[in-house]
């Protein structure tokens, strides 16, 4: 197996100068929110002594002059899913990493490439040079990474057939393994894969467990793990621009129905239901504004779409004059991809009985809400046929 | 002994549905219905569509007779009224079941 892996590291921040190209060269800090609770993303390499997850109240404590970014995760996938959509041109069979790590599985592409220069320089080409992609070269999927991880911007590390020499100054911190397993390996005075590589497999399982066995088998360059081909984005987009900035969202709604109309008569999308989309607006010297709605059952209709969006942006506020508008449709699914109900009347029966029970506390009574029922069907005598039972879902 | 907690039986809770509605008809000697005054308003009757009859329960005491009549009155709309036979007094009512048919 040949596997090449392309690393781009702080995807977030070089995303954010990308789109902002004054931030060059600024100590930048990228925050996330959840559950109310901000903490770091990804930060840039101007800034010292932060690291992913520290609080932004630490994180600004230590780095007073920094810039901060709320993260725009939807962004920073889209344009991940570009390069990977770029990359499933190079190879067969690609799989998708975490977010701006790709595997492609490159054996027997020698025939189209030529040698492993050439490989490198094709995949180098595809990610443009400002997002600093670095490339591994191995037999298998983690020594792969571990070469593009230590590989510098824009190079490639080739790891030598002893995968386990090429291991051994590695810190173990670069072991897949949580973060207890990883203190208590340093607690043993273990700090690289070198040293793991030494003890006997026995006694590392005894210790750590599984991990412990996959991190003696990863120290030693045993990686049976293959590259799993994942499935190619479908990335249709159309953008549309405003011959005067648009101020209101009602503004936009006609150019949302249009672009709509466009997209969903792409021959790329025919036969397909849309998942999700994702809006972009660029705003007159403001950052950009972005959404991505997840249609609750997919949709291969424009109108239908538009019908989805409409409500969804009904009550956002715009920061400022709009430009453009573009719309990418991010997942698509085949004619099946409907969702169904598994237990489509029990949930129905919950819902009903949420209502009444709602319709009981606001008139302070039974509801009166009946339901017909069959008594003598087949009675001659219309009034004996059916009658009204109170209804309790 | 299980105690009596006076609560109303299940019974009590359904409502008949589409029960006759009483209404006062203008008829021919044979009965044949010539208007109809139902809510206080007057609709003559145009034609007599249908006409059935239901004989039922005649085992019992209040045995059930009646003569039905789809007519079309003066707004186009077709109704179905009936006269008891028993008493002579007319009725309007659905004939076919509310849902589901």
């Amino acid at each position: 197996m040949k596997v090449v892996c392309v690393l781009i590291t702080h995807l977030p921040v070089k995303a954010e100068i990308h789109r902002n190209p004054s931030l060059q060269g600024k100590p930048i800090l990228v925050t996330s929110r959840i559950k109310g609770i901000s903490s770091i993303l990804d930060f840039s390499s101007e800034v010292k002594g932060v690291s992913v997850g520290m609080s932004l109240q630490e994180a600004l404590s230590r780095c007073k002059n920094a810039t901060f970014i709320e993260s725009d995760e939807v962004y920073y996938q889209n344009i991940f899913d570009n390069f990977l959509k770029a990359l499933f041109e190079k190879s067969p069979v690609v799989e998708n990493g975490k977010l701006g790590c790709v595997f492609l599985d490159m054996e027997g592409t020698e025939g189209i490439y030529g040698s492993d220069q050439e490989i490198i320089e094709t995949l180098l080409g595809v990610v443009p040079s400002r997002f600093g992609a670095r490339l591994g070269l191995a037999k298998s999927k983690y020594p792969a990474y571990i070469a593009a991880v230590t590989s510098k911007p824009g190079r490639t590390i080739l790891v030598p057939d002893d995968v386990a020499s090429f291991l051994k100054r590695i810190p173990i911190d670069l072991l897949p393994l949580s973060w207890e397993k990883r203190s208590r390996l340093h607690d043993f005075g273990l700090h690289t894969m070198g040293q793991i590589a030494t003890l006997s497999i026995g006694s590392m399982q005894a210790q750590f467990g599984p991990q412990g066995r996959v991190a003696w088998e990863l120290s030693n360059g045993f990686d049976n793990d293959p590259v799993v081909p994942s499935k190619r984005p479908d990335i249709v987009t159309d953008l549309l621009t405003f011959p005067v900035p648009a101020t209101s969202i009602f503004n936009i709604f006609p150019a949302i129905e249009l672009l709509l109309s466009r997209l969903f008569a792409h021959p790329s999308l025919s036969g397909k239901y849309v998942q999700s989309i994702f809006i972009q607006s660029n705003i007159l010297n403001r950052t950009p504004w972005s959404k991505k709605l997840v249609f609750k059952n997919p949709v291969n209709k424009g109108k239908s779409a538009f019908l989805v969006l409409k409500n969804a942006l009904q009550g956002i506020e715009i920061a400022g004059p709009l430009e453009d508008i573009r719309i990418t449709v991010c997942e698509t699914s085949g004619e099946t991809g409907i969702q169904s109900n598994l237990l489509d009347e029990v949930r129905k029966q919950e819902q009903l009985r949420d209502v009444m029970h709602q319709l009981r506390t606001r008139l302070r009574m039974r509801p009166p809400v009946y339901k017909v029922v069959d008594v003598e069907p087949w009675s001659r005598i219309p009034e004996r046929r059916q009658a009204l039972v109170e209804f309790a879902p | 002994m299980v105690e009596n907690t006076g609560k109303k039986t299940g019974l009590g809770r359904i409502r008949p549905l589409n029960k006759p509605e009483l209404i006062q008809v203008e008829e021919t000697r044979e009965h044949r219905p010539t208007a109809i005054i139902s809510r206080g308003q007057r609709f003559s009757v145009i034609s007599i569509q249908d006409m059935w009859e239901i004989v039922d329960e005649w085992w019992r005491p209040n045995s059930i007779a009646r003569r039905y009549y789809q007519v079309c009155i003066d707004n186009e709309t077709l109704i179905v009224i009936f006269r008891d036979l028993a008493n002579g007094t007319w009725y309007k009512q659905h004939h076919r079941p509310l849902l589901g048919l």
